[in-house]
Protein backbone atom coordinates (compact mmCIF):
# COMPACT_ATOMS: atom_id res chain seq x y z
CA UNK A 1 0.00 0.00 0.00
CA UNK A 2 2.72 2.03 1.01
CA UNK A 3 4.17 2.61 -2.55
CA UNK A 4 0.70 2.75 -4.19
CA UNK A 5 -0.52 5.87 -2.42
CA UNK A 6 2.89 7.51 -3.18
CA UNK A 7 2.28 6.17 -6.93
CA UNK A 8 -1.26 7.50 -7.10
CA UNK A 9 -0.68 10.98 -5.36
CA UNK A 10 2.38 11.78 -8.00
CA UNK A 11 0.13 10.38 -10.88
CA UNK A 12 -2.63 12.94 -9.78
CA UNK A 13 -0.49 15.61 -9.32
CA UNK A 14 1.66 14.42 -12.60
CA UNK A 15 -1.95 15.09 -14.31
CA UNK A 16 -3.15 18.36 -13.17
CA UNK A 17 0.11 20.37 -13.84
CA UNK A 18 0.34 18.40 -17.26
CA UNK A 19 -2.68 19.98 -18.22
CA UNK A 20 -2.17 23.51 -16.33
CA UNK A 21 1.38 23.49 -17.95
CA UNK A 22 0.28 22.83 -21.68
CA UNK A 23 -2.11 26.08 -21.28
CA UNK A 24 1.01 27.83 -19.59
CA UNK A 25 3.83 27.32 -22.04
CA UNK A 26 1.62 28.35 -24.80
CA UNK A 27 1.29 31.76 -23.43
CA UNK A 28 4.42 31.95 -22.37
CA UNK A 29 4.22 32.13 -19.02
CA UNK A 30 6.14 28.71 -17.68
CA UNK A 31 8.18 30.94 -15.14
CA UNK A 32 4.66 31.54 -13.31
CA UNK A 33 4.91 28.18 -11.33
CA UNK A 34 8.87 29.01 -10.15
CA UNK A 35 7.36 32.58 -9.01
CA UNK A 36 4.53 31.05 -7.15
CA UNK A 37 6.87 28.79 -5.80
CA UNK A 38 9.19 31.22 -4.35
CA UNK A 39 5.98 33.81 -3.39
CA UNK A 40 3.80 31.71 -1.29
CA UNK A 41 6.56 31.89 1.83
CA UNK A 42 5.01 35.43 2.29
CA UNK A 43 1.11 33.39 2.26
CA UNK A 44 2.57 31.26 4.92
CA UNK A 45 4.16 34.05 7.14
CA UNK A 46 1.12 36.09 7.25
CA UNK A 47 -0.83 33.26 8.15
CA UNK A 48 1.06 32.33 10.90
CA UNK A 49 1.34 36.02 11.91
CA UNK A 50 -1.85 36.91 11.72
CA UNK A 51 -4.15 34.07 12.63
CA UNK A 52 -1.41 32.47 14.46
CA UNK A 53 -2.23 29.14 12.49
CA UNK A 54 -0.32 26.08 11.57
CA UNK A 55 -2.97 23.86 10.40
CA UNK A 56 -2.48 22.71 6.87
CA UNK A 57 -5.78 23.92 5.49
CA UNK A 58 -5.03 27.49 6.72
CA UNK A 59 -1.00 27.20 5.67
CA UNK A 60 -2.86 26.57 1.80
CA UNK A 61 -5.45 29.05 1.57
CA UNK A 62 -3.13 32.09 2.64
CA UNK A 63 -0.18 29.94 0.08
CA UNK A 64 -3.03 30.38 -2.74
CA UNK A 65 -4.43 33.98 -1.71
CA UNK A 66 -0.83 35.55 -2.29
CA UNK A 67 -0.90 32.70 -5.44
CA UNK A 68 -2.95 34.53 -6.77
CA UNK A 69 -1.97 37.72 -6.08
CA UNK A 70 1.65 36.77 -7.87
CA UNK A 71 -0.48 35.77 -10.87
CA UNK A 72 -2.70 39.01 -10.64
CA UNK A 73 -0.45 41.65 -9.68
CA UNK A 74 2.61 40.60 -12.36
CA UNK A 75 -0.27 40.76 -14.83
CA UNK A 76 -1.49 44.29 -14.12
CA UNK A 77 2.10 45.10 -13.72
CA UNK A 78 2.73 44.57 -17.37
CA UNK A 79 -0.31 45.45 -18.83
CA UNK A 80 -0.43 49.21 -16.57
CA UNK A 81 2.82 49.76 -16.73
CA UNK A 82 4.13 48.84 -20.23
CA UNK A 83 6.99 46.33 -18.82
CA UNK A 84 7.75 42.83 -20.30
CA UNK A 85 5.52 40.55 -18.80
CA UNK A 86 8.50 38.30 -17.72
CA UNK A 87 10.22 41.22 -15.67
CA UNK A 88 6.80 42.04 -14.20
CA UNK A 89 6.77 38.70 -12.68
CA UNK A 90 10.06 38.40 -11.91
CA UNK A 91 9.84 42.08 -9.62
CA UNK A 92 6.53 40.78 -8.06
CA UNK A 93 7.48 37.32 -7.00
CA UNK A 94 10.99 38.29 -5.57
CA UNK A 95 9.31 41.78 -3.64
CA UNK A 96 6.92 39.40 -2.17
CA UNK A 97 9.52 36.56 -1.34
CA UNK A 98 11.62 39.31 -0.03
CA UNK A 99 8.94 40.69 2.18
CA UNK A 100 8.50 37.34 3.75
CA UNK A 101 12.05 36.97 4.44
CA UNK A 102 11.94 40.26 6.46
CA UNK A 103 8.72 39.89 8.23
CA UNK A 104 10.58 36.38 9.31
CA UNK A 105 13.15 38.16 10.69
CA UNK A 106 11.37 40.98 12.38
CA UNK A 107 9.18 38.70 14.37
CA UNK A 108 12.11 36.35 14.28
CA UNK A 109 10.89 34.92 17.91
CA UNK A 110 8.06 33.99 17.26
CA UNK A 111 8.04 32.28 13.94
CA UNK A 112 8.76 28.42 13.82
CA UNK A 113 7.93 27.95 10.17
CA UNK A 114 9.86 25.38 8.15
CA UNK A 115 10.66 26.77 4.97
CA UNK A 116 12.64 23.59 3.86
CA UNK A 117 9.15 21.27 4.19
CA UNK A 118 7.48 24.02 1.98
CA UNK A 119 10.23 23.95 -1.02
CA UNK A 120 11.10 20.28 -0.57
CA UNK A 121 8.47 18.60 -0.02
CA UNK A 122 9.01 14.77 0.27
CA UNK A 123 6.80 12.22 -1.28
CA UNK A 124 8.01 9.16 0.95
CA UNK A 125 6.37 10.99 3.93
CA UNK A 126 2.79 11.12 1.73
CA UNK A 127 1.43 7.55 3.15
CA UNK A 128 2.15 8.78 7.00
CA UNK A 129 -0.23 11.69 7.04
CA UNK A 130 -3.58 10.41 6.87
CA UNK A 131 -7.51 11.62 6.49
CA UNK A 132 -9.45 10.23 9.73
CA UNK A 133 -12.86 11.43 9.93
CA UNK A 134 -15.83 9.13 11.23
CA UNK A 135 -13.43 6.89 12.74
CA UNK A 136 -12.26 5.57 9.62
CA UNK A 137 -8.89 5.83 7.74
CA UNK A 138 -9.32 7.17 4.46
CA UNK A 139 -6.08 7.09 2.96
CA UNK A 140 -3.61 9.99 3.14
CA UNK A 141 -4.38 13.74 3.22
CA UNK A 142 -2.36 14.54 0.08
CA UNK A 143 -4.14 12.12 -2.18
CA UNK A 144 -7.39 13.96 -1.38
CA UNK A 145 -6.06 16.97 -1.94
CA UNK A 146 -4.79 16.14 -5.02
CA UNK A 147 -7.62 14.28 -6.77
CA UNK A 148 -9.83 17.51 -5.44
CA UNK A 149 -7.32 19.68 -7.34
CA UNK A 150 -7.68 17.10 -10.91
CA UNK A 151 -11.29 17.47 -10.35
CA UNK A 152 -11.67 21.29 -10.90
CA UNK A 153 -8.59 21.24 -13.14
CA UNK A 154 -11.29 18.72 -15.53
CA UNK A 155 -14.09 20.36 -14.88
CA UNK A 156 -12.93 24.07 -15.79
CA UNK A 157 -10.69 23.22 -18.74
CA UNK A 158 -13.17 21.10 -20.08
CA UNK A 159 -16.07 23.29 -19.88
CA UNK A 160 -13.88 26.72 -21.69
CA UNK A 161 -11.71 24.28 -23.66
CA UNK A 162 -12.77 25.92 -26.59
CA UNK A 163 -12.30 29.41 -24.91
CA UNK A 164 -9.04 28.46 -23.77
CA UNK A 165 -8.28 27.36 -27.25
CA UNK A 166 -9.23 30.77 -28.70
CA UNK A 167 -7.77 33.17 -26.43
CA UNK A 168 -4.12 30.93 -26.47
CA UNK A 169 -3.77 31.10 -30.38
CA UNK A 170 -5.80 33.83 -31.21
CA UNK A 171 -6.27 36.30 -28.79
CA UNK A 172 -7.47 39.25 -30.83
CA UNK A 173 -10.39 36.49 -32.90
CA UNK A 174 -11.43 35.52 -29.19
CA UNK A 175 -11.77 39.28 -28.47
CA UNK A 176 -13.95 40.19 -31.50
CA UNK A 177 -15.82 37.03 -30.95
CA UNK A 178 -17.08 38.70 -27.41
CA UNK A 179 -14.68 36.27 -25.62
CA UNK A 180 -12.83 38.22 -22.96
CA UNK A 181 -9.13 37.33 -23.55
CA UNK A 182 -8.25 38.81 -19.95
CA UNK A 183 -10.97 37.03 -18.17
CA UNK A 184 -9.55 33.37 -19.07
CA UNK A 185 -6.42 34.30 -18.73
CA UNK A 186 -6.92 35.29 -14.88
CA UNK A 187 -8.95 31.85 -14.74
CA UNK A 188 -6.05 29.97 -15.82
CA UNK A 189 -3.35 32.13 -13.07
CA UNK A 190 -5.90 30.74 -10.96
CA UNK A 191 -5.69 27.23 -11.37
CA UNK A 192 -1.94 27.47 -11.54
CA UNK A 193 -1.97 28.58 -8.18
CA UNK A 194 -4.65 26.57 -6.83
CA UNK A 195 -2.62 23.68 -8.71
CA UNK A 196 1.28 24.67 -7.57
CA UNK A 197 0.38 25.59 -4.30
CA UNK A 198 -1.59 22.07 -3.47
CA UNK A 199 1.22 20.22 -4.95
CA UNK A 200 4.29 21.80 -3.19
CA UNK A 201 2.62 20.26 -0.05
CA UNK A 202 3.05 17.16 -1.30
CA UNK A 203 5.71 17.09 -4.11
CA UNK A 204 7.61 19.96 -3.13
CA UNK A 205 8.17 22.97 -5.27
CA UNK A 206 11.21 21.68 -7.74
CA UNK A 207 9.28 18.56 -8.73
CA UNK A 208 5.99 21.09 -9.47
CA UNK A 209 8.11 23.45 -11.67
CA UNK A 210 9.01 20.35 -13.64
CA UNK A 211 5.97 19.04 -13.86
CA UNK A 212 4.41 21.97 -15.08
CA UNK A 213 6.60 22.87 -17.81
CA UNK A 214 8.75 19.29 -18.89
CA UNK A 215 6.06 17.42 -20.18
CA UNK A 216 3.83 19.96 -21.81
CA UNK A 217 7.05 21.41 -23.77
CA UNK A 218 7.97 17.49 -24.59
CA UNK A 219 4.01 17.23 -25.84
CA UNK A 220 4.64 20.47 -27.51
CA UNK A 221 7.30 18.99 -29.56
CA UNK A 222 5.03 16.41 -30.96
CA UNK A 223 1.55 17.51 -30.99
CA UNK A 224 0.11 19.74 -33.82
CA UNK A 225 -3.55 20.36 -31.86
CA UNK A 226 -4.01 21.54 -28.36
CA UNK A 227 -6.42 18.39 -27.17
CA UNK A 228 -3.48 15.70 -28.54
CA UNK A 229 -0.53 18.14 -26.69
CA UNK A 230 -2.63 18.29 -23.21
CA UNK A 231 -3.19 13.87 -24.00
CA UNK A 232 0.25 13.85 -24.79
CA UNK A 233 1.60 15.92 -21.74
CA UNK A 234 -0.53 13.39 -19.71
CA UNK A 235 1.50 10.35 -21.10
CA UNK A 236 5.07 12.11 -20.78
CA UNK A 237 3.87 12.86 -17.05
CA UNK A 238 3.17 9.64 -16.11
CA UNK A 239 5.97 7.88 -17.87
CA UNK A 240 8.21 10.50 -16.02
CA UNK A 241 6.29 8.85 -12.51
CA UNK A 242 6.81 5.97 -13.31
CA UNK A 243 10.36 5.96 -14.28
CA UNK A 244 11.08 8.32 -11.21
CA UNK A 245 9.91 5.73 -8.84
CA UNK A 246 12.08 3.41 -10.63
CA UNK A 247 14.90 5.62 -10.34
CA UNK A 248 14.49 6.88 -6.93
CA UNK A 249 14.23 2.92 -5.83
CA UNK A 250 17.62 2.06 -7.65
CA UNK A 251 19.76 5.11 -6.67
CA UNK A 252 17.90 5.30 -3.28
CA UNK A 253 17.07 9.00 -4.45
CA UNK A 254 14.71 11.55 -3.55
CA UNK A 255 11.54 10.99 -5.11
CA UNK A 256 10.57 13.68 -6.43
CA UNK A 257 13.93 15.22 -7.65
CA UNK A 258 14.16 11.54 -9.25
CA UNK A 259 10.42 12.03 -11.25
CA UNK A 260 12.29 15.96 -11.99
CA UNK A 261 14.65 14.60 -13.53
CA UNK A 262 13.27 11.51 -15.27
CA UNK A 263 11.20 14.02 -17.24
CA UNK A 264 14.32 15.83 -18.50
CA UNK A 265 15.22 12.94 -19.85
CA UNK A 266 12.17 12.13 -21.84
CA UNK A 267 12.51 15.78 -22.85
CA UNK A 268 15.92 15.69 -24.50
CA UNK A 269 15.89 12.30 -26.23
CA UNK A 270 12.51 13.44 -27.45
CA UNK A 271 14.83 16.75 -28.61
CA UNK A 272 17.32 13.99 -30.42
CA UNK A 273 14.55 11.82 -31.87
CA UNK A 274 13.07 15.36 -33.26
CA UNK A 275 16.75 16.42 -34.60
CA UNK A 276 17.36 13.28 -36.32
CA UNK A 277 13.74 13.22 -38.04
CA UNK A 278 14.53 16.24 -39.22
CA UNK A 279 17.86 15.57 -40.90
CA UNK A 280 16.47 12.43 -42.22
CA UNK A 281 13.85 14.94 -43.84
CA UNK A 282 16.47 16.97 -44.69
CA UNK A 283 18.77 14.17 -46.60
CA UNK A 284 15.68 12.75 -48.72
CA UNK A 285 15.00 15.78 -49.55
CA UNK A 286 17.98 16.93 -50.74
CA UNK A 287 18.66 13.63 -52.92
CA UNK A 288 14.99 14.06 -54.12
CA UNK A 289 16.53 17.18 -55.52
CA UNK B 1 25.63 57.72 12.21
CA UNK B 2 29.64 57.41 12.43
CA UNK B 3 29.56 54.45 14.65
CA UNK B 4 28.27 53.23 11.39
CA UNK B 5 31.75 53.87 9.77
CA UNK B 6 34.04 52.41 12.54
CA UNK B 7 32.87 49.34 12.73
CA UNK B 8 34.97 46.93 10.08
CA UNK B 9 32.78 44.49 9.71
CA UNK B 10 29.64 46.55 8.20
CA UNK B 11 32.19 48.84 6.34
CA UNK B 12 33.31 45.62 4.34
CA UNK B 13 29.57 44.72 4.25
CA UNK B 14 28.76 47.84 2.18
CA UNK B 15 31.93 47.52 -0.23
CA UNK B 16 30.54 44.23 -1.12
CA UNK B 17 26.36 45.04 -1.78
CA UNK B 18 27.67 47.98 -3.47
CA UNK B 19 29.92 46.52 -5.95
CA UNK B 20 27.74 43.76 -6.38
CA UNK B 21 24.70 45.77 -6.93
CA UNK B 22 26.72 48.00 -9.73
CA UNK B 23 27.38 44.74 -11.43
CA UNK B 24 24.66 42.96 -11.17
CA UNK B 25 22.71 46.16 -12.20
CA UNK B 26 24.88 46.63 -15.48
CA UNK B 27 24.77 42.83 -16.54
CA UNK B 28 21.43 42.48 -15.36
CA UNK B 29 20.29 45.27 -17.68
CA UNK B 30 21.77 43.41 -21.03
CA UNK B 31 20.15 40.43 -19.73
CA UNK B 32 16.66 41.95 -19.67
CA UNK B 33 16.71 43.90 -22.69
CA UNK B 34 17.97 40.63 -24.61
CA UNK B 35 14.48 39.27 -23.36
CA UNK B 36 15.86 37.17 -20.47
CA UNK B 37 14.79 39.24 -17.52
CA UNK B 38 14.32 35.63 -15.44
CA UNK B 39 18.19 34.56 -16.61
CA UNK B 40 19.50 35.08 -12.82
CA UNK B 41 16.76 33.10 -11.31
CA UNK B 42 17.47 29.65 -13.34
CA UNK B 43 21.61 30.23 -13.53
CA UNK B 44 21.26 30.47 -9.76
CA UNK B 45 19.61 27.82 -9.37
CA UNK B 46 21.18 25.75 -11.61
CA UNK B 47 24.59 26.11 -9.95
CA UNK B 48 23.46 23.41 -7.56
CA UNK B 49 23.88 20.11 -9.62
CA UNK B 50 27.65 21.66 -9.86
CA UNK B 51 28.54 21.87 -6.62
CA UNK B 52 27.01 18.82 -5.73
CA UNK B 53 28.91 16.54 -7.93
CA UNK B 54 31.89 18.12 -7.37
CA UNK B 55 31.39 17.48 -3.79
CA UNK B 56 30.51 13.77 -4.82
CA UNK B 57 34.35 13.85 -7.03
CA UNK B 58 36.40 15.47 -4.52
CA UNK B 59 34.96 15.31 -1.17
CA UNK B 60 35.37 18.60 -0.20
CA UNK B 61 33.44 22.45 -0.43
CA UNK B 62 36.57 24.62 -0.75
CA UNK B 63 35.50 28.10 -2.34
CA UNK B 64 37.57 28.08 -4.77
CA UNK B 65 35.88 24.29 -5.81
CA UNK B 66 32.67 25.36 -5.71
CA UNK B 67 32.82 28.72 -7.40
CA UNK B 68 34.59 26.43 -10.71
CA UNK B 69 32.30 23.81 -10.39
CA UNK B 70 28.88 26.17 -9.70
CA UNK B 71 30.40 28.38 -12.59
CA UNK B 72 30.60 25.52 -14.95
CA UNK B 73 26.86 24.21 -14.13
CA UNK B 74 24.85 27.52 -14.81
CA UNK B 75 27.12 27.86 -17.81
CA UNK B 76 26.20 24.38 -19.09
CA UNK B 77 22.79 25.60 -18.28
CA UNK B 78 23.04 29.14 -20.13
CA UNK B 79 23.98 27.25 -23.08
CA UNK B 80 20.98 24.54 -22.60
CA UNK B 81 18.70 26.96 -23.20
CA UNK B 82 20.18 28.29 -26.42
CA UNK B 83 20.45 24.71 -27.25
CA UNK B 84 16.77 24.12 -27.31
CA UNK B 85 15.40 27.22 -28.48
CA UNK B 86 17.65 27.29 -31.71
CA UNK B 87 17.11 23.21 -32.02
CA UNK B 88 13.09 22.86 -31.62
CA UNK B 89 9.96 25.37 -31.48
CA UNK B 90 10.29 25.46 -27.89
CA UNK B 91 10.60 29.39 -26.69
CA UNK B 92 12.52 30.88 -24.66
CA UNK B 93 10.51 30.88 -21.21
CA UNK B 94 9.76 27.07 -21.36
CA UNK B 95 12.93 26.52 -22.20
CA UNK B 96 14.46 28.51 -18.87
CA UNK B 97 11.88 26.52 -16.79
CA UNK B 98 12.70 23.31 -18.43
CA UNK B 99 16.37 24.30 -17.49
CA UNK B 100 15.43 25.46 -14.00
CA UNK B 101 13.90 22.74 -13.09
CA UNK B 102 15.65 20.22 -14.73
CA UNK B 103 19.16 21.43 -13.17
CA UNK B 104 17.46 21.65 -9.11
CA UNK B 105 15.99 18.13 -9.57
CA UNK B 106 19.52 16.56 -10.72
CA UNK B 107 21.23 18.79 -7.43
CA UNK B 108 18.60 17.80 -5.39
CA UNK B 109 19.03 13.52 -6.21
CA UNK B 110 22.56 14.37 -6.00
CA UNK B 111 22.24 16.06 -2.66
CA UNK B 112 19.88 13.01 -1.28
CA UNK B 113 22.51 10.35 -2.73
CA UNK B 114 25.40 12.32 -0.66
CA UNK B 115 23.28 12.22 2.47
CA UNK B 116 23.33 8.42 2.50
CA UNK B 117 26.96 8.28 2.40
CA UNK B 118 28.95 8.65 5.11
CA UNK B 119 31.37 11.73 4.74
CA UNK B 120 31.90 13.85 8.10
CA UNK B 121 32.03 17.47 6.12
CA UNK B 122 28.43 16.90 4.42
CA UNK B 123 26.27 19.30 6.38
CA UNK B 124 25.46 23.16 5.54
CA UNK B 125 25.55 22.27 1.66
CA UNK B 126 22.17 22.73 1.54
CA UNK B 127 22.86 26.37 3.01
CA UNK B 128 25.24 27.02 0.18
CA UNK B 129 22.04 28.48 -1.81
CA UNK B 130 20.56 30.65 0.78
CA UNK B 131 23.50 33.25 1.25
CA UNK B 132 24.29 35.29 3.88
CA UNK B 133 25.40 38.98 3.59
CA UNK B 134 26.05 39.91 7.02
CA UNK B 135 28.68 36.74 6.90
CA UNK B 136 30.59 39.18 4.16
CA UNK B 137 34.43 38.75 5.11
CA UNK B 138 37.27 40.73 3.73
CA UNK B 139 38.17 38.03 1.28
CA UNK B 140 34.76 38.05 -0.35
CA UNK B 141 35.23 41.25 -1.09
CA UNK B 142 38.27 41.04 -2.42
CA UNK B 143 36.73 38.60 -4.95
CA UNK B 144 33.40 40.44 -5.05
CA UNK B 145 35.97 43.67 -6.15
CA UNK B 146 37.54 41.81 -8.76
CA UNK B 147 34.42 40.24 -10.15
CA UNK B 148 33.02 43.72 -10.14
CA UNK B 149 35.97 45.40 -11.80
CA UNK B 150 36.04 42.57 -14.62
CA UNK B 151 32.58 42.31 -15.69
CA UNK B 152 32.51 46.70 -15.84
CA UNK B 153 35.57 46.74 -17.49
CA UNK B 154 34.19 43.97 -19.97
CA UNK B 155 30.78 46.09 -20.37
CA UNK B 156 32.89 49.25 -21.12
CA UNK B 157 35.12 47.65 -23.82
CA UNK B 158 32.97 46.04 -25.37
CA UNK B 159 29.72 48.34 -25.46
CA UNK B 160 29.11 49.07 -29.09
CA UNK B 161 29.33 45.72 -29.80
CA UNK B 162 26.85 44.26 -27.38
CA UNK B 163 24.70 46.45 -28.17
CA UNK B 164 24.44 45.74 -31.34
CA UNK B 165 24.57 42.16 -30.90
CA UNK B 166 21.48 42.16 -28.63
CA UNK B 167 19.56 44.24 -30.54
CA UNK B 168 19.88 43.54 -34.21
CA UNK B 169 22.35 40.41 -34.28
CA UNK B 170 21.75 39.90 -38.15
CA UNK B 171 23.12 43.20 -38.89
CA UNK B 172 26.41 42.29 -36.26
CA UNK B 173 27.30 39.02 -38.12
CA UNK B 174 26.58 40.74 -41.52
CA UNK B 175 29.53 42.99 -40.24
CA UNK B 176 31.51 40.03 -39.58
CA UNK B 177 31.62 40.16 -35.61
CA UNK B 178 32.78 36.95 -33.83
CA UNK B 179 29.26 36.63 -32.20
CA UNK B 180 30.43 33.26 -30.47
CA UNK B 181 33.19 34.56 -28.81
CA UNK B 182 31.28 37.83 -27.84
CA UNK B 183 28.08 35.14 -26.37
CA UNK B 184 30.50 33.25 -24.12
CA UNK B 185 32.10 36.22 -23.14
CA UNK B 186 28.99 37.50 -22.20
CA UNK B 187 27.90 34.26 -20.69
CA UNK B 188 30.72 34.34 -18.48
CA UNK B 189 30.45 37.50 -16.91
CA UNK B 190 26.75 36.73 -16.31
CA UNK B 191 27.51 33.63 -14.45
CA UNK B 192 30.38 34.85 -12.59
CA UNK B 193 28.12 37.70 -11.45
CA UNK B 194 25.13 35.21 -10.46
CA UNK B 195 27.54 32.89 -8.63
CA UNK B 196 29.59 35.18 -6.85
CA UNK B 197 25.83 36.57 -5.87
CA UNK B 198 23.69 33.88 -4.81
CA UNK B 199 26.62 32.81 -2.10
CA UNK B 200 26.28 36.09 -0.51
CA UNK B 201 22.64 37.61 -0.95
CA UNK B 202 20.82 34.11 -2.22
CA UNK B 203 19.30 32.81 -5.45
CA UNK B 204 15.97 34.66 -5.43
CA UNK B 205 17.57 37.81 -4.46
CA UNK B 206 20.20 37.52 -6.91
CA UNK B 207 17.57 37.40 -9.40
CA UNK B 208 16.00 40.33 -8.12
CA UNK B 209 19.14 42.73 -8.21
CA UNK B 210 19.74 41.98 -11.80
CA UNK B 211 16.26 42.65 -13.21
CA UNK B 212 14.58 45.18 -11.42
CA UNK B 213 17.17 48.46 -11.27
CA UNK B 214 17.12 48.01 -15.31
CA UNK B 215 13.32 47.95 -15.18
CA UNK B 216 12.87 51.01 -12.95
CA UNK B 217 15.47 52.95 -15.05
CA UNK B 218 13.12 52.15 -18.41
CA UNK B 219 10.50 54.45 -16.80
CA UNK B 220 13.25 57.49 -17.18
CA UNK B 221 15.13 57.30 -20.18
CA UNK B 222 15.24 55.13 -23.50
CA UNK B 223 19.15 55.66 -24.53
CA UNK B 224 21.15 51.98 -23.47
CA UNK B 225 23.79 54.05 -22.01
CA UNK B 226 21.54 56.55 -19.94
CA UNK B 227 19.52 53.21 -19.04
CA UNK B 228 22.26 51.16 -17.61
CA UNK B 229 23.77 54.53 -15.47
CA UNK B 230 19.87 55.13 -13.65
CA UNK B 231 20.15 51.29 -13.11
CA UNK B 232 23.86 51.21 -11.72
CA UNK B 233 22.60 54.38 -9.73
CA UNK B 234 19.60 53.13 -8.54
CA UNK B 235 20.92 49.71 -7.29
CA UNK B 236 23.48 51.62 -5.16
CA UNK B 237 21.10 53.90 -3.50
CA UNK B 238 19.07 50.95 -2.41
CA UNK B 239 21.96 49.12 -1.39
CA UNK B 240 22.93 51.52 0.93
CA UNK B 241 19.86 52.30 3.01
CA UNK B 242 19.87 48.86 2.94
CA UNK B 243 22.88 48.39 4.77
CA UNK B 244 21.71 51.11 6.54
CA UNK B 245 18.95 49.86 7.89
CA UNK B 246 20.70 46.08 8.52
CA UNK B 247 23.19 48.17 10.79
CA UNK B 248 20.47 50.02 12.80
CA UNK B 249 18.01 47.09 13.02
CA UNK B 250 19.52 43.88 14.78
CA UNK B 251 19.28 40.56 12.90
CA UNK B 252 18.19 42.12 10.09
CA UNK B 253 19.43 40.63 6.72
CA UNK B 254 20.62 43.34 3.68
CA UNK B 255 19.57 41.26 0.80
CA UNK B 256 15.72 41.37 0.99
CA UNK B 257 15.94 44.98 2.14
CA UNK B 258 17.80 45.64 -1.10
CA UNK B 259 14.76 43.89 -3.32
CA UNK B 260 12.37 45.74 -1.29
CA UNK B 261 13.66 49.19 -1.44
CA UNK B 262 13.85 48.75 -5.30
CA UNK B 263 10.17 47.68 -5.09
CA UNK B 264 9.48 50.78 -3.66
CA UNK B 265 11.69 52.78 -6.14
CA UNK B 266 9.96 51.60 -8.90
CA UNK B 267 6.54 51.81 -7.80
CA UNK B 268 7.17 55.50 -7.31
CA UNK B 269 9.07 56.00 -10.55
CA UNK B 270 6.04 54.53 -12.11
CA UNK B 271 4.01 57.27 -10.56
CA UNK B 272 6.30 59.95 -10.93
CA UNK B 273 7.99 59.23 -14.38
CA UNK B 274 4.68 60.32 -16.80
CA UNK B 275 4.14 63.22 -14.47
CA UNK B 276 8.05 64.66 -14.73
CA UNK B 277 8.08 63.49 -18.50
CA UNK B 278 4.96 65.51 -19.54
CA UNK B 279 6.14 68.35 -17.62
CA UNK B 280 9.38 68.37 -19.70
CA UNK B 281 7.51 68.30 -22.73
CA UNK B 282 4.72 71.12 -22.42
Amino acid sequence: MYEFWIFITASLIATSCALVGSLLILRRMSMLGDAISHSVLLGIVLVYLLFGQTNILWLLSGAVLIGLLTAWLSEWVHQKAAVPSDASLGLVFTWLFALAIVLIAVYADNVHLDHDHVLFGEMAFIPFNNLQAFEINWGPKAFWLSLSVLLINLLVIGMAFERFKLSSFHPLLATTLGISAAFWHYVLMSLVSITAVASFDAVGSILVVALLVIPASTAYLFANSLSKMLLYAVLFAQTSVLIGLGLAAWLDSAISASMGVAAGLILIISLMVKRIQQAREASRLASQA
Amino acid sequence: MLAFWQDANLVWVLTGTLLLSVSAAVVGGFAVLRQRALIGDVLAHAALPGIMVAFILFESKAPGLVLVSALLSSLLAYYLISWITRVSKIKGDAAMAIVLSLFFSIGMMALSYIQTLDLPNKAGLDRLLFGQAAAITQQDVVWLSWVAIISLCFIALVFHKLRLMSFDPQYAQTLGLNLKAYELSFALVLVLTVVIGLQIVGVVLMAAALLIPITIARFWSQSLRTLLIIAAILSVMSAGISTQISFMVPHMPTGPWIVLILGLLFGLSWLAAPWVRGQRHV
